[in-house]
């Protein structure tokens, strides 16, 4: 490597120019799209259920919704912002998520509108993923349900009279509901892989489920704690609380600020189901409580932070 | 700077809840009972067994170099004043810089020959800085050091201090390089009963230092009882890993020194803060002073050899080196050609040139940068390496998880580029290591360390630290 003084960058002979960046110059492994088809492959389980209680039809509904949603997102990509299409999967599992809050006898066209609102303008036209401030999938069925009323009107619950019974098809899943959200059982199981591989914390769901759970057994003295139980396996709370609320977007960041957001949104479930119309409490509960996450990031910071960093002295 | 060394241990005491992985540590005392405790800490990277692992490299001394280019900045603080001038003959180890201000550190010539040039140095961004330029004479002669008044072991503490000032130790603890005699002087100042000896190096490539101490063990151990006697510390705590605990497990001389042996050490284990919190382990000091298992050495040789310090060892690895070693002797301002090209480091495949570890070191941008007391790897990447970022940051709180500060790098990272100066400093961007845990992690790739290095800039700037 003798260069001559002066010599020409990619000469022979000449040293070689390297390229400088700033540190770390090796990466991990996990990308965004790891995270997106493992979060996809989470909510199999409550398809299959689904699949298991409705029908194939059920895979159908799902396939137009994550066929629309990723379209959506490819013709706002190449028409709106004139920019490469890049696959992050996230379009898909929007798609998913929507088409598990739909009633499974829905029809076809009410997920291809749902995904399409829910991708075009709750998602693009805010500047795509990591921007949005809503949470896609909720906020496209709560477009559908104003939209179109009568589709969400003829959902069906495992009623009976006695709680235990009708506890037992909550968790294990039954006909009818939501078509992701009828199995609490199942939800729980994708969730498990999903906080194993650190994909979502216990801190959000836990708060979620926990204090709804408390207040229903709480609003409702007379009737222990079981009839709270199916109170908060009913409903879609699980879906919402294990992949809704969970959205790592449209969530908060802190832990403290986690365990805010997600009391908020269990009480805020608890006053929907009770006092206004029960069949979406979970979705405005969650609606409502992104649109504080700014706030919620702003003035919850991290725990410890000046312990862990100020060992020395 | 005493308050970067520094740390107390009142109601410290308890782990952090968790957070992310974590390791822990398992202290044993050597030659009394053992005794096992799990110290839990929040963030780091966990590597895979043998990742970037340089123990069994074969070690190999560097012959002096043609010529040297010696930067009088050595470590973060203020630059030395040259006291040398061009055309000047200087002999191996004799002083061309000499500190200036409280915290600047002494520089030495590292080969003996004629003084070429006194210029600017240009891979310093501080316009005061200047590098020495001497052409070797080929007989590298060392210096005559200026002898003692009275035996060294009747010295006082203060006497030795002045001789490891003359000496410009500059005692690098991960990413923070300060001079042993301020750390001492310090801890003197603060009483302090405890002197934590830290073996540790737990980045990828960058086991140079352990290296360096297996080789010399007697003399380290010396090393360690100069340091305690100058500090006047009751106890001493080495904390060290897996490899180097074998090597003092054999060594058979530790009477009153306590041994943590870090098993499963994550990667910024090393820096400072964290080995003093590893040793809470085992001792529970008023006040203790952190040195590196380096500084020891050099500390023993300042003081019974009247050395200076101007040389390292230094591993050259990378997947463009043909024959990765751990070069010894390295003189201080040999340029990173001589090593690279010592390894047989193709350069037609070298795509990135990193001086330190994959994860904390700098790339350089031409070949001719110097040694400096800092490099302790240095390292040819076959890839440029350069993450673009390929998605925009989601909030998957991944960097969250994995920073040792428990900042919040992903928000740090949008301040930063907002410029919010008030809120970036509110939110301690000022703590960051630069450790790089978070860039790694994140599965965006999105480059938070460039940003937070933006962050800081702009604090710094903001207060009128920059120009």
């Amino acid at each position: 490597m003798s260069a001559p003084e002066n010599a020409k960058p990619g000469a022979p002979g000449a040293t070689p120019f390297f390229s400088v960046s700033a540190p770390p110059h090796i990466r991990g492994n996990w990308s965004m799209q790891d995270i997106m088809l493992i979060t996809l492959a989470a909510i199999i389980p409550a398809l299959g259920v689904s699949v298991a209680h409705n029908g194939a039809y059920v895979l159908l509904v799902a396939a137009v919704s994550v066929a629309s949603a990723a379209l959506a997102e490819w013709v706002f990509r190449i028409v709106a912002e004139k920019r490469p299409v890049m696959i992050d999967g996230s379009a898909g599992l929007t798609g998913l998520l929507l088409a598990c809050t739909l009633p499974p006898q829905v029809p076809l066209w009410v997920p291809l509108v749902g995904s399409v609102f829910a991708i075009a303008i709750v998602k693009m036209a805010f500047g795509g993923l990591g921007r949005n401030f809503l949470n896609p999938a909720l906020a496209g069925r709560a477009f559908c349900v104003l939209a179109f009323p009568a589709v969400f009107s003829a959902m069906s619950s495992p009623h009976a009279p006695v709680p235990g019974e009708t506890l037992f098809p909550l968790v294990v899943g039954y006909q009818g509901g939501l078509l992701g959200g009828s199995s609490a059982g199942a939800l729980l199981l994708g969730a498990a892989v999903l906080w194993g591989l650190r994909i979502i914390d216990v801190t959000l769901p836990a708060s979620f489920i926990g204090s709804s759970f408390l207040l229903f057994w709480l609003a409702g003295v007379g009737h222990g704690p079981l009839e709270a139980l199916v109170q908060t396996c009913s409903g879609g709370l699980f879906l919402g609380a294990l992949f809704m609320a969970t959205d790592p977007v449209t969530s908060p960041k802190t832990s403290i600020a986690r365990l805010l957001f997600g009391t908020g949104c269990g009480v805020l479930a608890f006053l929907f189901r009770n006092i206004g119309r029960a069949g979406d409490s979970i979705m405005y509960a969650v609606l409502l409580m992104n649109c504080i996450v700014p706030y919620c990031d702003r003035y919850c910071g991290r725990l410890l932070r000046r312990r862990a960093g100020g060992t020395t002295l | 700077m005493a308050e970067k060394i520094l740390m107390a241990s009142a109601g410290r005491t308890r782990s952090l809840p968790l957070e992310g992985l974590n390791y822990f540590s398992i202290t044993t005392r050597i030659g009394e009972q053992s005794l096992f405790k799990k110290v839990v800490m929040p963030g780091g990277i966990l590597f895979k067994p043998g990742f970037g692992n340089t123990d069994t490299l074969p070690g190999e001394d560097l012959p002096a170099p043609p010529v040297v280019t010696i930067p009088l900045v050595q470590h973060q603080e203020t630059p030395a004043r040259p006291i040398v001038k061009v055309g000047d003959h200087v002999a191996a180890g004799q002083m061309i810089g000499e500190a200036s201000g409280a915290d600047g550190a002494a520089v030495h010539a590292s080969v003996s020959g004629m003084v070429t040039g006194v210029s600017r140095c240009r891979w310093e961004r501080n316009p005061a800085a200047v590098s020495v330029t001497i052409e070797s004479d080929g007989r590298d002669e060392f210096a005559s050091p200026i002898p003692y008044d009275k035996p060294w072991m009747e010295a006082e503490p203060a006497e030795l201090i002045g001789k490891i000032k003359l000496s410009g130790i500059v005692d690098w603890n991960g990413s923070t390089g300060v001079p042993v005699h301020n750390k001492f002087a310090a801890a003197q100042g603060k009483k302090a009963d405890t002197l934590i000896v830290n073996f540790l190096a737990t980045e990828p490539y960058c086991s140079a230092v352990p290296r360096q101490c297996a080789g010399q063990i007697e003399k380290l151990i010396a090393g360690i009882a100069l340091c305690r006697k100058i500090v006047g510390a009751a106890q001493c705590v080495i904390v060290a890993g897996e490899t180097t605990h074998r090597i003092l497990q054999a060594a058979h001389k530790l009477e009153d020194i306590t041994v943590v042996l870090v098993k499963k050490a994550k990667y910024p284990l090393h820096e400072e803060r964290f080995v003093a919190r590893a040793a809470m382990a085992a001792a529970r000091p008023e006040a203790a002073v952190v040195i590196s298992a380096v500084a020891a050495l050099e500390v023993r040789a300042a003081i019974e050899e009247l050395t200076p310090s101007f040389m390292r060892t230094v591993t050259v690895a990378g997947p463009a080196v043909r024959s990765p070693k751990h070069l010894r002797q390295v003189r201080i301002g040999t340029s990173f050609k001589l090593l690279l090209e010592a390894c047989g480091a193709d350069f037609a495949r070298a795509k990135k040139i990193v001086a330190g570890g994959p994860l904390s070191g700098t790339a350089v941008p031409d070949v001719e940068m110097p040694v400096t007391k800092a490099t302790r790897a240095l390292l040819a990447l076959d890839k440029t390496y350069f993450a673009e970022q390929q998605h925009p940051c989601m909030g998957c709180r991944r960097c969250y998880a994995a920073c040792p500060v428990r900042l919040e790098p992903a928000r740090l990272a949008k301040l930063a580029w907002t410029e919010n100066i008030r809120e970036l400093e509110n939110r301690g961007v000022m703590e960051c290591l630069e450790c790089g845990c978070c860039a790694y992690v994140c599965p965006s790739k999105v480059n938070l360390v460039h940003h937070l290095i933006f962050g800081k800039s702009l604090v710094r700037a903001g207060k009128g630290e920059l120009p």
